[in-house]
Order: structure tokens, then sequence, then C-alpha cells
């Protein structure tokens, strides 16, 4: 935290890849299903579309803050109370993401693991390990990733083979049947959600110079999404596009319904080990951005003491909401919906006003 | 006049404030001089110029080593004009032989000789006559002084402001064996020994360079311990030595009775479990690394060489796997890996099925863990702690006690207390099968130091599994990857080349590709050369010939 760590291009991606996949695919499906039946896979190609737009928009962004934080940039540009107040909407808008991913952990592994435990105990002691990360800074956080990319990567080049049995190509035939306004409804309704990838305006200032952001970003989000479309598709494949509607779980119930072997006899841990190595890198990351929003916000020099109140305060929202289904909620909901785009947007544009201010300053400033 | 006067007058002769008042205390006081006195002068003696009166000389050495019962001064005239001198040494460090061949020298060949008056001509003749390795003309006390507690014998001479060092050093030392910790059945079965110069002698025998740098350095303010840093010029990164050399001269420290001091000193992150700095005792380990561009630290008395950069990756690499042909290295490195996990994991997941997971295991397998367990009046997580504190226990007995009985309580006891406490209903059958996997497991470590951390965190690990089950392993591990993440050594990360990823590297990791193929040097450690050889070493055999 306190010096400027320099991350490679390969170590971005893989941190952006399991950030916009592993915990979209477990909580996304039924309302994508539901607004685009079994297109709901074209839906996440087309969010994907708009979401690396989106999320080159914020690598610009960032690397228009010069290396250093683009929050205390648009702090020194905007002023104290129009850069406090961005750095705190960004910082609230993560406090609310790990909140929520911490919810969805707390239920899985209550579900799953540890039926009966306190659920409060579960997601502290998640926080208790994102905490040491964050303070332990960047790299860490990064090199991490690139081990849960691993993961990642290895599970989902193996789902179509270990489910190859379960396919039926009629369950997809035939493509656009409810025409392209469900595709549309299902991408557009759950892009908030896929616009988390907005977290780069907090690592591509460690990224290292060499290294071409746009290239990576595009790399990290396109891999993610694509690895979505693969999952959402294969869910359409085995269940067909009404029971993902239905489940609270679908990306969960599809890798549990793989038998590999005799000797294991359900997998079910082993999916959620898998999952919780992964989610910890969008636990740790929702956590980062959070604590560099509030810290900036609040004028602070470091935020790891920022990261001690983020993560006691997402403890604390996550026993406010109800998990998966605030998600539904949310990609149903258009007030809650327009809120985040809205807080978003917000976001996007004042700190395009930073930049365009700092710019006018510095011609000021030349002009003599 | 009087020895204590002898010895105020080589004081006040430095002119020293603090040397002008000891001498003043000493002329002052009457015998016996106290200990204090003594004391005070050691400070001062780096600071103190031999003087040319020789009975002075020897007055400030009296005051100084007096003591000791083996200190020894041969009073003997040198020259043909019969010039007092005396030949001082320990007689418990310096080679006895060598000591009366000098005196031969010294009072045969040399008492017929003439030899020149003045100071640097003096020096010079000496040099040309006296039959040493070595002769080290030096105008200051202290080293006079650290060289006879080294074992060199000291020559003063009337009317010479200097001392002669003469090399004598040389006590009878450990001969190269091969390292109890560190065995092969293929490669060099010799290991580094306690003396520095074997140990650079065996290191200088497997890379015959003038790039071999071998710089010197004393550590210790009063063990005075000899340290030699060893890199290859133009392989090790100049910053990296400049590191080691700066963490090394930062010590301040009484003494170093073995490498493990320096090693708490100098890494990285000095509260980790994990060996940042790589131990070993096998000089073709160290050959191979100084190759790789990483540099060895050599401690005098020990005969364990530190070794930096260290990765993870090179705490599970053995000497034998460069050895070996390449397929059966690469898979028993990939058992290594493989049993690391069992090692660290094995009682943990153990617990955690047994005590939170039933689900997990196909119902006839559950069947029979129930069963076994029946009767067993503790909880996995006890029961599981107590095979293990009793192995742990068992083992450090084995370690401890001379090594027939070591052995012997090892096995019985693993023997005897494994079926007792089975018969006894104390233990499942199972977890005594689940201990000893896991015992063998860590027994595949390579590295020492590696697999007592992994014991260690075994411990961590079966109360994660006890009390929130894989979950609670599942955060234990998250905090270990964390942490492992956050490690470098000298800069390098620790994790490396794993994460972050070094793609060329990865052909030495949980396999090893054949010699033909690793032409580069790793990435992970930067270098100044990274050719290791040919692009062209693959063998290639003439094609054979139609009807041959």
């Amino acid at each position: 935290m306190g010096r400027t760590v320099r991350i490679s291009g390969g170590l971005y991606g893989a941190m952006l890849f399991a950030h916009s996949h592993v915990t979209q695919f477990l909580y996304l499906p039924p309302g994508l299903f539901r607004e685009a039946r079994q297109d709901a896979w074209i839906a996440v190609l087309l969010a994907s579309v708009g979401t690396i737009g989106f999320t080159l928009l914020c690598t610009w962004l960032a690397l228009q803050a010069g290396g250093q934080s683009i929050f205390r940039f648009a702090r020194q540009a905007l002023g104290k109370w129009a850069g406090g107040f961005v750095a705190f909407l960004y910082g609230f808008l993560f406090l609310t993401t790990l909140s929520l991913v911490l919810r969805n952990v707390q239920d899985f592994v209550l579900m799953v693991l540890l039926p009966g435990t306190p659920g409060t105990l579960i997601i502290l002691l998640m926080g208790l390990v994102a905490l040491y990360a964050v303070h332990q800074g960047i790299e860490p956080i990064a090199r991490y990733s690139f081990l849960a990319f691993l993961l990642a990567v290895v599970t989902l080049a193996s789902l179509p083979l270990l489910l190859m049995r379960d396919y039926s190509g009629l369950q997809v035939d035939p493509l656009f049947y409810y025409g392209w306004l469900p595709v549309i409804r299902g991408a557009v309704s759950n892009f908030p959600r896929f616009a988390d990838t907005i977290v780069v305006l907090s690592l591509v200032p460690h990224l290292s110079k060499r290294v071409n952001a746009y290239r990576w970003t595009l790399i990290g989000v396109g891999g993610g999404h694509l690895a979505l479309t693969e999952t959402i598709a294969l869910m359409s494949l085995v269940f067909g596009p009404v029971l993902p509607s239905r489940f609270l779980y679908a990306g969960y119930e599809i890798l549990t319904i793989i038998a590999p072997t005799e000797v294991v006899e359900r997998i079910q841990v082993a999916v959620v080990i898998i999952w919780l190595l992964v989610a910890f890198v969008k636990v740790t990351l929702c956590l980062y951005a959070a604590a560099e929003g509030g810290a900036v916000a609040f004028g602070l020099k470091s935020h790891k003491g920022a990261a001690v109140v983020v993560t006691l305060l997402a403890v604390g929202l996550a026993q406010i909401w109800s998990g998966v289904l605030q998600h539904l909620e949310y990609s149903g909901s258009p007030p809650v919906m327009i809120a985040t785009v809205i807080a978003e947007v917000i976001i996007i544009v004042m700190l395009m006003l930073a930049v365009w201010r700092a710019r006018s300053l510095q011609r000021c400033a030349a002009g003599g | 006049m009087s020895s204590r006067q002898r010895a105020a007058a080589f004081l006040r002769r430095s002119q020293e404030p603090q040397a002008i008042d000891l001498a003043d205390t000493l002329e002052s006081g009457c015998d016996p001089i106290p200990a204090k006195t003594r004391l005070a002068i050691a400070p001062l003696q780096n600071r103190l110029r031999w003087s040319p009166i020789l009975a002075e000389n020897q007055a400030i050495l009296d005051l100084l080593l007096g003591m000791s019962p083996d200190y020894v001064t041969r009073p003997l005239q040198i020259g043909a004009e019969g010039r007092p001198a005396h030949l001082i040494f320990c007689n418990s460090l310096a080679l006895r032989d060598q000591v009366i061949r000098l005196l031969e020298i010294l009072t045969g060949t040399l008492r017929s000789e003439s030899l020149p008056l003045g100071a640097n001509q003096l020096i010079q003749a000496l040099i040309l006559r006296i039959p040493s390795t070595q002769v080290t003309a030096t105008c200051s006390l202290g080293e006079g002084v650290m060289g006879i507690l080294s074992g060199e014998a000291l020559l003063l001479v009337e009317g010479l402001p200097h001392g002669m060092l003469l090399v004598t050093s040389g006590w009878d030392h450990r001969k190269p064996e091969e390292p109890m910790a560190e065995p092969v059945v293929r490669g060099p079965k010799e290991g580094y020994t306690e003396t520095l110069g074997v140990n650079l002698a065996l290191t200088r025998r497997r890379l015959k360079d003038v790039r071999l740098q071998v710089e010197g350095m004393v550590i210790g303010r009063r063990s005075a311990t000899q340290i030699a840093v060893v890199h290859m010029a133009g392989l090790a990164l100049p910053e990296v030595v400049q590191e080691v050399r700066q963490r090394l001269q930062r010590i301040e420290i009484d003494g170093v009775m073995e490498s493990g001091y320096l090693e708490e000193l100098i890494e990285d992150n000095p509260m980790s479990p994990f060996p940042l700095v790589k131990l070993t005792e096998r000089p073709d380990v160290v050959a191979a690394s100084l190759l790789e561009g990483r540099v060895a630290i050599l401690t005098d008395g020990t005969p364990h060489a530190l070794l930096v950069p260290a990765t993870f990756a090179g705490e599970l690499q053995a000497a034998e796997d460069y050895y070996q042909r390449w397929p059966m290295s690469s898979f028993l490195r990939s058992l290594r890996y493989l049993f690391l996990i069992v090692a660290l994991l094995g009682p943990g997941s153990y617990i955690a099925i047994t005590t939170y997971h039933h689900e997990m295991v196909p119902t006839s397998l559950l069947l029979s863990l129930i069963t076994a367990r029946e009767g067993v009046p503790f909880p996995a997580l006890i029961e599981a702690l107590m095979m293990e504190l009793t192995l742990e226990a068992l083992r450090e007995a084995g370690v401890r006690l001379p090594k027939p009985i070591g052995q012997a309580i090892s096995i019985v006891g693993a023997l005897v207390i494994g079926e007792a406490a089975v018969r006894a209903g104390l233990v499942s059958p199972v977890m005594v099968i689940v201990v000893s996997v896991t015992a063998i497991a860590s027994f595949i470590i390579p590295t020492y130091s590696t697999a007592l951390t992994l014991r260690m965190l075994r411990f961590g690990m079966m109360l994660a599994g006890g009390l929130l089950g894989f979950y609670g392993i599942v955060i234990a591990l998250l905090f270990l990857a964390v942490h492992l993440c956050s490690l470098r050594s000298f800069g390098v990360p620790y994790l490396s080349p794993i994460t972050p990823p070094t793609p060329g590297d990865l052909q030495d990791v949980t396999v090893r590709l054949p010699w033909w193929s690793l032409s580069r040097r790793p990435k992970v450690i930067p270098v100044g050369d990274p050719q290791r050889g040919s692009d062209s070493n693959k063998p290639t055999p003439p094609k054979r010939r139609k009807g041959g």
C-alpha cells in the first residue's frame, strides 16, 4: 500500500478474470434465464461487449492520473468536497458489492458445508483473511489471483468433458426463438452487476509501466465473460431454460450433477472449496476498492485503517441482505438497477470532469 | 621497570586520551591489575600501534592474554647481531609442527645471517626468509591479538614497530562426509565441514573459474567468526551481492555460532515460518546455485551454507533431481508436490470429513470408518492431535538420543504405542494409517527446514478442520496462500516462477526437463548472463545407414 507496487499484465488479467467470472456464474443465471431463456448465453456475450467498452473507458480514466490513484487525482482537481464525494460513492458501491458477495459466501457455506453455524462467524473469518491480504498490498493479491485463475481455468476446461453425457442440443434450439428483445433485456438488466469491473480504477495505477493496460483489460474481462458464456451455455445445454431460472444457485447445481468416480460420492464440498478459493479474489478486490474509496473520501493517507472499517461494515451489512434473492431483486427491480447505474455514471462523469479540469489547469499554467 | 609500567608506557605512546587515562590508572594501581582495567583495553586494541620496544609490546600482550594457560611466549634471538625477539602463539590453536619448523629457521638459519636495521628492510628480509605460507606485517595491536587467537604466530622484534603474523593455524578438522540431511543415491558423497577453508576448497574444486569471487568478512564482536560471501561475477547481479553485503555488515552481535544466526538476521520477513534462505551442506548444490546467479554465504564453524535468493520451488528440489535421468526426476518431483499436500492437509482433511462432511465419502467407506471409530472415546480432532504429538515427540527423541538408541526408540515407540493405543481403544486404526501416511509424506520434503515448517502448519490445519471442517481448512489455506504470495527473498518473489508466472522457468519446477533443453538460466533470479549452455546440446546420433 505505502509504495506503488507494479504488477504484470498477466497478473492483472488474472485478477480481472476471476473478478468478472467467479461470483457472477453463481448468482446471475436465475435472472438471465428468466429474461433471455434459452438464449441466456447470447445475452452474456452481448453484455460483455458493453462491459468491455465500459471497462476500457475506466482504464483510460485510470491512466490519466499518471500512476497515482485516480480518486486522489480527482480530489486534487475537483477539490476536497467534489473529489471526496466521487471517492465516497465508489467506496460505497464496492462496500455494497462486498457485503453481497460475503452474504453469498455465508449462505452457500451454511447451505452446503456447515449448517447451523453462526453466519456472522463464517463471513467474519473470510473478511479477516481478505483484510490481511489487503494489508499485504496489491502485489500478493495479484499473485494469489493467478493461482485462483489456474484453478478456475482447470475447472472450466474440464467442465464440458465432465458434463458431456448430459448435453442435449435441443435445449438451445432454435436460437432467438423469442426474438432479440428478451436477449437485450437479459443483457441490460444484468449490466449493473457486470459493470463492477469498474474496479480497474483501483488496479490500473499499480500496473507495470511496460504493460499495455487496454490489451490486458480486454484479455481479463473478455476472458472472464467468455468463461461465463461457457458456463451459461452449459447450463442451457444440460438443464434447458426453465430449471435454471427457478434454481437459486444454478451455477452450483450444474457442478453437483458431475459424478467423476465412485470414490467421491458427492462433489458438492469440492465444488464449494474451489468456488471459495476463487471467490476470495473478488472479496479482496472489492475490499481493496472500497477501502481506497473510503480513505480518499475521508482524506486518509493509507487505506489500511479504512479497510478495517469497511470489513466490519460489510460483515454487518451482509446480515441485512438476503443473498442471492437480493441479486434477483437487483436485476428485476428497475429502481435498484437504475440507482446502481446512476452511481456508476456519476463516478465516470465526475472523473472525466476531473481529467478535463486538470488538463485545463495544466494548459493555463503552461500559458503563464 | 615493572611489567605494569611497561604496559603503561605502551598505552601512553599511542597518545589516545582513553589510553593515557588507562596508563595513569595502571601506574597508580597496585598488583594484581583489576579485570576492569584489562577489559577497558580490549575495545581500544584496534587503535593501538605496536611499540618499537619489545618489552612494552610483550607487557601489553601479557596484560591482554596473560591469564590463558595456552598463551605461549618463546623468547629468541635472530640475526647474527642477536636481536631479541619473541614468538607468541596460542598453544591450542597453532600447529605444533609448523611452530617447531619456524623456530628451527628463526633460531638456526636466521641466527647466522646479518639482518638489516631499518624497519622496512627488516620486514622484507623476514618475509623472504621465513618459511610460512603467508607472512603479514601488521602495525595494529588488535590485528596481532586477533591473529594469535586465530591460531597464527606473532613475531615481535626489538626495534621493529610492527608485528609479523605467520600462518601456523590449522587444527584437526572433520573430513568431508556425506551430509546426513541430504543423502543421495547418485551424486557426490562429500559435504561441507565445520572449517571454512575446507568448505571454500570444496566449492573451488567444482568451479575452477576466476570469476568465482570470495569476499571475506568477520562478524561477531567477540566470536569474530569468519564469513565468506561467494558468488560468480558476471552471473550474480551486483545489486543482489551488494544487498547481501549490506545486510551482513549491518549485523551487530556478540557471536555467530552457526549460520542459523545469520539466516535470522538477514531474511526478508523475520516473522514468517517459511525459510527465506536456502540451507545446504552440499558443495555441489552450492556450486550449481552459484551458476544460477545465487549468492552463497559460508560461515566458519558450521557445515551449513546459506543460499540467497531462495524460492519455495527450490525448497522442493533435491540435488539428485539433476543427476538422475529426467523422466525419473520429474516423476519424483511431482510426487513431492503431491505429498506436500498430503503432509499439510492429510490429518486435517480426515478430521473434517469424519466430523462434518460425511456425505463426501461413499456409504460403504463411511460405514467402515464409523465401525473403526466405534468405541474411541475422543473426537477425531483430539484423537489426531494425540497421535501427531506423540509422533513428533518420538521423532524429536530419536534425533536427540544417541543414534543406536534413538532409532530403536523411534521404531519400537511408534510400533508399540500405535498398536497399544489401537488395542486400548484410544485411537482408531484408520487414524494410525492417516498419521503414518502423513509422517511418510513429510519425509519426502527434501529440505529439513521446510519439512519442519509443514509439520508445524499441519497442526494449524488440524485445528481448522476440527473447528470448522473444510471451511476452516479453506480459510487457513487462504491465509497461508496470501502469506506465501507476500514473501520475497532478496527481492525475488518466494512463489516464483509459479506466481508471478515465469513460463520459461516452469521447465524446472514440478518437472525437470532434460539438460539439453535447459540452455538458459532461471529467469526468476536476475543474472548477468542468461545463457547456461548451447541451444544445440540435444544429442543427435548419426542416422542408421541402409542395410546396417
